[in-house]
């Protein structure tokens, strides 16, 4: 298990990784429209000075690559630790992935800079003015007619609609899926955000003609509107999936039948098909989008007359002159307009979801080091588990008491899972819902059941202490069976 | 129509947007009956407060050169100057322009010849001066 976990892991950075590499085609791509972010005609790129900053370039990024890549390692190397490996590889992956993006973010900027200067210093190109704002009234005026209908994000809607009456309607009893309907919601009213934003977008001119005007900022606004929902339609329609399938495993392990290979395949399959659907649609819609504009262009001979390489000389787009949010990158996809409020935004965004992923790795460590104890008081028993949970089982509230050599199945309801520790709301095979508080190392393991015909399962490492304390409870049962025959 | 507005230069937005559709009106890029876009779409492709296109399109209808409708919206509709208001401020107003390039050492002859082309420039029927 920790191997695969390893390789799940592993496999994570090298996605990471490639996607970085995808979007290096497009940095210096042969093919490539721009150059280091930057417009360099065909026999501009001939220069010695531009040949010899791509090589730098080149030269420095595969060295940062190379050396992200030999690290992945790392995470085979974390099992040799006797202790601490789930929470141990988590926070080496953080760790790896805000190396790698901010490595490629300070090589790009670097050279872009570097980039622009050489243009500048050679007097190629034609800053625009930086305090002109524009507008075609023909094309503005036909703006509603260019993205795709607001309707078809119905779909979407529906889906997550019927997610919530599927969960009512039949899961109600596993709250941790609420997790995955509630994510879908937020995606869902994320890309809504996304549609009204690439809707409602400020307009461009790219020429006198209005006609040209139209044909372009249509081809734009178009794809990425259809794009945005699809992706709606494909995220949320898969979190659905995904969701369902994890309530058949949990049904099925609660029952007893176990088809772990079979499950893992389905759920490991769906999520990898749709990230690769996602991925592709996204990808083809931006390709599209660029090779349209691309003919439009060329067959309306348009030259520009100004570039706009000063906004991309950090190699990220700031253009305090667009109220634009979001952009057409220059590489592919979609970028944000570091000069609006997105700007900053972007940034705590990245911040949080970094202290984020460090404050979940460093909340799992109590699972990697901690243990379940047991206090014996004149009222009960009080069971603490990794820092997190802490039961209490009452003499008086117990009618039943079993001693299991083996850990029982059992189905997570609500609660913490690992490959040591069972904590939180589970449901028992053929004992049904309790309390779980289990240590799967232990050698014996103890369920209680309550009077209100509710179970809790307990285990600690300390085998003696587990006796002793099966022989007090069932000293109490036998005890509140003797009254009750008494009366 | 294009409209180009320089936000460092000292007019006011409404201003600047004013005199961009009067000049489009005066030189034929706009014509009578032609659609604005609305003030919610001028504002967001121009990046500036509605408000400051409401302005702009208030003191157009207020001058007679648009009209507002809330089905239609903005539509170009220049009206004569029947009461001659237009004359009389245009007669202040070249007063101005006229002591100031006589100040600059702009000759008659020179000025005209600077009026005949801007009114070549401008799409109006008979624009020969006399």
């Amino acid at each position: 298990m920790d191997l695969l976990l390893a390789f799940c892991y592993a496999g994570t950075a090298w996605f990471v990784q490639l996607c970085m590499l995808f979007e290096y085609r497009f940095i210096v791509g042969k093919k490539s429209e721009y150059l280091l972010f930057m417009t360099i005609p065909g026999e501009q790129r001939e220069d010695a000075e531009v040949k010899e900053l791509v090589r730098r370039f080149k030269k420095e990024f595969w060295a940062w690559m190379a050396g992200l890549f030999a690290a992945i390692g790392g995470f085979f190397l974390i099992l040799l630790l006797p202790a601490g490996v789930e929470s141990s590889q988590l926070m080496y992956l953080i760790v790896w992935c805000t190396v790698l993006i901010v490595a490629d973010y300070k090589v790009i900027k670097k050279y872009a800079n570097r980039m622009y200067e050489l243009k500048i210093k050679k007097g190629w190109g034609n800053p625009p003015k930086q305090s002109g704002m524009e507008i075609d009234t023909v094309v503005s005026r036909m703006k509603k007619t260019m993205p795709v209908s607001e309707i078809w994000l119905m779909v979407p809607l529906w889906i997550c609609i019927g997610s919530f009456l599927w969960w009512f309607q039949y899961a109600t009893e596993y709250k941790i899926l609420l997790v995955s309907l509630v994510f879908n919601v937020g995606a869902f009213l994320f890309f809504c955000y996304m549609y009204q934003r690439m809707a409602h977008g400020k307009l461009k001119v790219y020429s006198e003609d209005s006609e040209i005007n139209y044909a372009l900022n249509r081809a734009s606004k178009r794809a990425w509107t259809g794009c945005v929902v699809w992706e709606a339609v494909l995220l949320c329609g898969s979190q659905f999936i995904i969701t369902v399938l994890l309530y058949s495993y949990m049904n099925d392990t609660a029952a007893g039948v176990e088809n772990v290979a079979g499950f893992w395949g389905m759920f490991i399959g769906s999520m990898v098909f749709v990230l690769l659907a996602v991925l592709f649609v996204f990808f083809r819609v931006a390709g599209r989008v660029k090779q349209a504009k691309k003919e439009l262009a060329a067959a309306a001979n348009l030259s520009f007359a100004e570039d706009e390489d000063v906004y991309w000389r950090n190699g990220y787009y700031y253009n305090p002159n667009d109220t634009n949010s979001f952009v057409e990158s220059r590489t592919l996809g979609i970028t944000t307009n570091m000069a609006t409020k997105w700007g900053p935004a972007t940034k705590w965004i990245l911040l949080i979801t970094l202290m984020a992923c460090i404050g979940l790795a460093a909340a799992l460590v109590p699972f990697d080091f901690g243990r379940i104890t047991m206090e014996v008081k004149a009222e009960g028993i009080e069971l603490r588990g990794c820092i997190y949970y802490k039961e209490n089982v009452s003499f008086e509230d117990i009618s039943e008491v079993l001693l299991l050599p083996e850990c029982p199945e059992a189905s997570r309801v609500w609660g913490t899972g690992t490959e040591r520790f069972a904590l939180g709301d589970y449901r028992f095979k053929d004992y049904g819902n309790g309390r779980a508080m289990l240590d799967k190392d232990a050698d014996y393991f103890i369920l209680v059941k309550r009077q209100n015909g509710k179970w809790i399962g307990f285990s600690t490492k300390d085998s003696e202490e587990m006796l002793k304390a099966y022989e007090l409870l069932n000293s109490y049962v036998n005890e509140g069976k003797a009254q009750q025959d008494g009366k | 129509m294009i409209i180009r507005l320089d936000m460092a230069s000292e007019v006011p937005i409404y201003v600047q947007l004013r005199n961009a559709i009067v000049v489009g009106i005066g030189k034929g890029e706009l014509q009578p009956g032609e659609g604005l876009p609305t003030v919610r779409q001028m504002a967001e492709d121009l990046g500036v407060n509605s408000m400051t296109v409401n302005k702009a399109y208030a003191i157009l209808k207020n001058e007679g050169f648009i009209e507002i409708d809330r089905r239609h919206g903005a539509r170009i509709n220049p009206r004569k100057d029947k009461f001659g208001v237009f004359r009389e401020k245009a007669e202040e107003e070249l007063l101005l322009l006229i002591a100031e390039a006589t100040v600059r050492g702009v000759e008659k002859s020179e000025f005209m010849e600077l009026c005949e082309k801007v009114y070549r420039s401008m799409c109006i029927p008979n624009a020969e001066m006399v």
